[in-house]
């Protein structure tokens, strides 16, 4: 009756393949996206994490709406990450984007014969490494007025802040006052991303190759504060712990920075190494 | 006006979504119209502290700038308090270009 | 120290605002950012993608309560404009490019019909705008 296709999550080498008594921690048969059970389709060397969707709500006209339901995209945005990170504790792992749905396990199969090379060189850079994201903050700069503090527009209170000629010269006075604020803001912004510029370099260090992305709008991190760093970096596994201490020590040092992770590799899994895909960074 | 969205069903089933309600209409279409002021407001003010950076305007100039600026962002004050709406309503988000106005 | 290979990582904490011990990170926001941005792009291959103009979507209607209003009112093109999403640069380009050629071509067109188009007003027909807006963005 309804369509069915087939909706992947995460490509593995097939050498991957668990030893028995590692079974229970295969993530077959967990439930993935809708509540579907995972599969492993085993194909030219690798294997492909899916699962069998419905096309009524995974087709693209169904996806246009819902996923415009929030609760329904993060419903669905953690149980594909469940999924990835599941795979990604048994073997190397390209995770694949949200919501990337095949028109069943052939197409599946022809992907893999297509971009066998491209995913091998992929695993082989992630291969014992994971992801780290850190976030840096800065606190906003404290002196510019804005129109949303509320404080303008009171010509006697902007006269207080100079010295004596705002009474006879108020609109002097505010021009002033908005070029101390331009000026400080842009001072405040400048030092922000050398702030970010700074962390991202020491991380660097640490790090076999990282990605500086677009900072997220204060409502998505929940916080006032300038991100002036939104780096995920690639870690060796065996270096993990050190790397947290670094960031630990960053924090010490008065730094606001946020460390998540690990994470499966999912911003150095982009195939056929287009590196170029690397968001600026820092402050707009 | 809702009809504008029913006529074309088949073409476009979700994205054109009219809100019917008139009241709503009027505030968002105000809020559209203030941004776009506001814009052009925060415009002129850089340029003005352009010039004033510059030091080619007479204390006078200066003053009748600073005055006329004044006015205007205490008129989009009430402007905005009229209309029940806050600064950030203003600031359109352009996704990957940012923000319309700079944020503070 | 911290051996984040032993089975389950240690670390798995957000410092400040520590994560009750378990595999997911709590941050919606985190997941999300990665899920969608990030990950192999397999464009061409995929039947259902949501390719980076729908992943704006998503963007713009998490962050952006404030944008609804004017998709609302048909302004939405951001959604739809490929170059936005910064790929492409040649499609970029290129599509700039046409753009102002369009625009060049429609502004002579306006030139030559000024009471045609102020026949056409909002007061009049509020639906009629919609309709225009709607007309301008099927042209892009």
């Amino acid at each position: 009756m309804t369509d069915m296709g087939t909706y992947l999550y995460a490509i593995t080498r097939e050498e991957g393949r668990l030893s028995p008594e590692a079974g229970r921690l295969s993530p077959e048969g967990m439930a993935g996206v809708a509540g579907t059970p995972v599969r492993a389709l085993r194909h030219s060397g690798l294997a492909a994490y899916v699962t069998t969707v419905p096309l009524d709500q995974f087709g693209e006209e169904p996806l246009r709406r819902s996923m415009e339901d929030l609760d329904w995209l993060g419903e669905t945005a953690r149980a594909h990450h469940h999924v990835v990170e599941a795979v990604a504790e048994t073997a190397p792992t390209a995770p694949v984007r949200l919501m990337t749905v095949y028109s069943g396990d052939d197409q599946v199969h022809d992907l893999l014969d297509r971009r066998r090379d491209d995913f091998a060189a992929v695993l082989s850079r992630v291969a014992g490494r994971r992801e780290w994201g850190v976030k840096a903050y800065v606190a906003q700069a404290p002196g510019p007025v804005s129109r949303s503090g509320g404080q303008v527009g009171q010509v006697g209170q902007v006269g207080q802040a100079e010295d004596g000629p705002a009474a006879t010269r108020p609109g002097m006075a505010y021009l002033k006052r908005r070029h101390a604020d331009l000026r400080s803001r842009e001072e405040a912004q400048r030092q922000a991303v050398a702030c970010g510029e700074r962390i991202n370099a020491v991380l660097m260090e640490l790090a076999v190759a990282g990605r500086r992305h677009r900072p997220q709008d204060p409502r998505l991190s929940g916080r006032d504060e300038w991100m002036v760093l939104n780096g995920s970096y690639l870690v060796d596994d065996d270096r993990g712990g050190e790397f947290a201490a670094l960031v630990h020590r960053l924090r010490e040092e008065g730094m606001d920075v946020e460390l998540s992770g690990p994470w499966a590799p999912y911003s150095f899994a982009d195939v056929a190494g287009t590196t170029d895909s690397e968001v600026p960074g820092g402050v707009r | 006006m809702s009809q504008a969205g029913d006529e074309r069903p088949a073409a476009r089933p979700a994205r054109w979504r009219l809100d019917a309600d008139s009241e709503s209409v009027e505030r968002d279409l105000t809020r559209l119209v203030l941004t776009l002021v506001e814009l052009v407001r925060q415009l002129v003010e850089r340029q003005c502290v352009r010039r004033l950076e510059q030091g080619d305007l007479s204390d006078e100039q200066i003053e009748t700038l600073g005055l006329t600026l004044m006015r205007l962002e205490e008129a989009m004050t009430d402007l905005c308090l009229r209309f029940g709406l806050s600064p950030s309503d203003l600031n359109l988000d352009l996704g990957p270009l940012g923000t319309l106005l700079p944020t503070d | 120290m911290i051996d984040p290979r032993g089975g389950r990582p240690v670390l798995r904490e957000t410092y400040g605002t520590p994560v009750p011990a378990g595999r997911e990170p709590a941050n919606l926001g985190d997941i999300l950012e990665r899920v969608l941005d990030r990950g192999v792009v397999i464009a061409g291959d995929i039947r259902v993608n949501l390719l980076d103009i729908e992943l704006l979507t998503i963007k713009l209607r998490l962050l952006v309560a404030s944008v609804d209003t004017a998709r609302e009112m048909g302004i939405d093109w951001w959604e739809h404009d490929s170059w936005l999403t910064g790929k492409n640069h040649e499609l970029i380009d290129e599509n700039r490019r046409l753009r102002e050629r369009l625009a060049a071509v429609e502004e002579v067109l306006a030139l030559n019909r000024p009471a045609d188009a102020k026949g056409d007003t909002a007061e009049q027909r509020p639906s009629g705008r919609q309709e225009r807006a709607r007309g301008g963005r099927d042209r892009d």
